[in-house]
């Protein structure tokens, strides 16, 4: 921080003491595994928990409006990269979406999403997109989930990579805290004043 | 297995209303953000409530620019045959 003091009409500029900031590997090495459990480290509840409600906030309101297609690591690799920053949820979303609605197309052999006149099979060794009958079209079947399509997919998917960034953030302010205002503040209230002076 | 809406497995029908999504967006970005950068908690709330409004404002503001320079500047520019 600079601090400039005036001087018989000029500017002197000095530099103070820059802000501290500590370290805490392990207050990181939480904030990975769930949003905002660096800050619980630490002993900032209140700004865990907020944080925690921002990013998964972001994060299921992109699956809400998206669905479980928001999140794909094969068909949308780049989107992934940023919304894995989100941590175990978005690697547990993508498990569910690969392994429970996908499946094999037979023409390409390819793990892919399914269209509407498909239905979700299992040939023996893996699951595969099979044509439904007329007879299963009117009865209302189809795949296991309706992807999204254009600007709805599109913000569904940079929810999620909202979320990711915002993680990013909140991680290095729990790896790399600076001092907490807030608590110092409340000492300042709470702490007697031994020396008595102001 | 049959077509029916099943949350955060299908996606919403909203596409009318897909420029409205950004006020949710906003809000918890907002939230997230001010956590860890607002540095009085007693103040957050009212952080949280000018951070959203200033994100709503800038991109209302990014709309209005958006419109006037396609659908102004550019055809007063580069005008199309008809």
């Amino acid at each position: 921080m600079f601090m400039s003091y005036g001087f018989h009409g000029h500017t002197l500029i000095t530099m103070s003491n820059p802000q501290h900031i500590d370290f805490n590997p392990l207050a990181g090495l939480v904030a990975v595994l769930f949003p905002g459990a660096g800050h619980l480290v630490l002993g900032r509840h209140k700004r865990a928990i907020f944080a925690s409600v921002g990013v998964l906030g972001l994060f299921f309101f992109g699956l809400l409006i998206g669905g479980i297609d928001t999140i794909d690591s094969k068909e949308d690799k780049i989107w992934f990269f940023a919304q894995a920053l989100v941590g175990p949820p978005t690697i547990i979303a993508d498990q569910i979406h690969q392994k429970q609605f996908k499946a094999y197309d037979m023409g390409s052999g390819k793990l892919r999403t399914g269209f509407p006149e498909e239905k979700r099979d299992h040939d023996g060794t893996r699951p595969i997109w099979v044509p439904l009958t007329d007879e299963e079209m009117a009865a209302g079947m189809g795949p296991p989930n309706i992807p999204g399509l254009g600007r709805i997919n599109e913000i569904a998917m940079l929810s999620v990579v909202l979320a990711g960034m915002l993680n990013l953030i909140v991680f290095l302010d729990a790896l790399m805290p600076g001092p907490d205002e807030s608590s110092k503040s409340k000492k300042a209230t709470t702490k007697p004043n031994p020396g008595g002076a102001a | 297995m049959t077509l029916a809406y099943t949350p955060f497995i299908d996606a919403m029908s909203v596409h009318d209303y897909w420029y409205l999504l950004i006020v949710p967006m906003a809000f918890f970005l907002a939230v997230g953000y001010k956590a860890v950068r607002c540095p009085d908690m007693k103040k957050y709330p009212q952080a949280v409530l000018s951070f959203t409004v200033q994100i709503l404002g800038l991109m209302l503001l990014l709309a209005i620019a958006f419109t006037i320079v396609i659908g102004y500047v550019l055809p007063m520019l580069a005008p199309m045959p008809v």
